[in-house]
């Protein structure tokens, strides 16, 4: 095994569920996140001895939002009322036999509101509160995959936050009326 | 500024609140907007709400990719130590760094160690010792030898080896001379 094909194991192992995850918020489904980790990773296989493997994580995570990116214009042009649908549905399904049914159920449509919720946050937000809230990334790490300023990273992340708690409260209005 | 008294929350404080909720503030910063947020109820309840959803966005899980790598070439080959000791190096730093401080350490040690243990030279006064010491030795070994000698000459060779010599020869002549007495007895007979 040479160099080349050992830098790329540890890659694949060590980032394929970033960029997936990733992938999975910025494009809302299955099928378009797959096809974008497989860019990536031929991407990553291509451009292996061009970068540092130090800061591949970050080069991996720039090159997933520039897919991302890609995807979401195309799909603009094509689609301009696309209605998501549900791939969690048979996830959803509760055991009629579980106590305390309702307090699952509520859990449930909370965290489907907010998943739902970060989907339909601008882009540039979205990434942002993805990979620090859900990713666990570092602000300096966001900084560098997202190449914009250490404190612009910190703004999108409040007004990501803030948008979010918006978007739920305007929820719960509509449910209550 | 007041925040006890007034019902309107500025933007900067609805920040704090925020990153408190979201677990980015600091310590203190907690402390301070947990007590004021025990003071003013406008606070506490939106502390509360974005707690929630803090608390929920934090419990989503992360999905794992199920796909299989695309490049065949990669993916037909197996894990070889080299793999192994790469995904060491740079997946676990802090380790091999620990360990490549251990044995800097380990080694440095021995160093000193042994320089502990290395020939310096004698003193003059070690050395005159030796010798002196060395001369008495040699000398008792020369009594020794000297009176051995002495008993040897004196006392082994003369009584124990030459006297039964003598004695036996003694012997041998007195058997002689009695064979010769009786030879002319015998011819004549």
């Amino acid at each position: 095994m040479n160099l080349k094909s050992t830098k790329y194991n540890y890659l694949f192992q060590q980032y394929k569920n970033d960029v997936y995850h990733y992938s999975l918020y910025m494009l809302g489904n299955r099928f378009d996140a797959e096809d974008a980790v497989q860019d990536v990773l031929i991407k990553t296989w291509e451009n292996i001895n061009y970068f540092n493997m130090l800061s591949a994580k970050a080069w991996m995570i720039k090159t997933t939002h520039n897919r991302c990116l890609d995807v979401l214009r195309k799909r603009k042009r094509i689609f301009s009322n696309e209605v998501p649908i549900d791939e969690n549905f048979e996830g959803n399904f509760i055991n009629p036999n579980e106590a305390d049914l309702n307090a699952i159920i509520d859990n449930r449509l909370a965290t489907e509101q907010i998943n739902l919720k970060i989907k339909i946050l601008p882009e540039n937000l979205k990434s942002v509160f993805i990979l620090y809230e859900i990713q666990g990334f570092k602000y300096r790490e966001i900084s560098k995959a997202l190449d914009i300023p250490l404190n612009s990273v910190k703004v999108y992340l409040m007004r990501a936050r803030k948008k979010l708690q918006e978007e739920l409260k305007s929820y719960e209005l509509q449910e209550v009326i | 500024m007041n925040y006890k008294k007034s019902s309107k929350i500025s933007e900067e404080l609805l920040d704090r609140i925020i990153s408190v909720a979201y677990g980015s503030a600091s310590f203190l910063e907690k402390r301070r907007i947990y007590k004021l947020a025990s003071q003013n109820n406008t606070i506490q309840k939106l502390l509360e709400e974005y707690e929630n959803t803090a608390s929920a966005v934090h419990s989503i899980p992360k999905e794992e990719y199920m796909g299989e790598l695309k490049i065949q070439a990669i993916s037909d080959t197996k894990k070889s130590i080299f793999d192994e000791i790469y995904q060491i190096l740079i997946g676990k730093p802090l380790v091999s760094a620990a360990a490549t401080i251990l044995l800097i350490f380990a080694i440095t040690f021995s160093l000193f160690n042994n320089r502990e243990l290395t020939y310096e030279g004698y003193s003059v006064a070690e050395i005159q010792k030796a010798n002196l010491e060395s001369k008495q030795a040699l000398m008792i070994v020369n009594k020794i030898f000297s009176k051995t000698k002495k008993h040897l000459t004196n006392d082994i060779l003369i009584n124990e080896v030459s006297k039964p010599i003598k004695e036996g020869m003694n012997t041998v002549n007195k058997l002689f001379k009695q064979e010769k007495k009786n030879e002319p007895s015998e011819k004549k007979s």
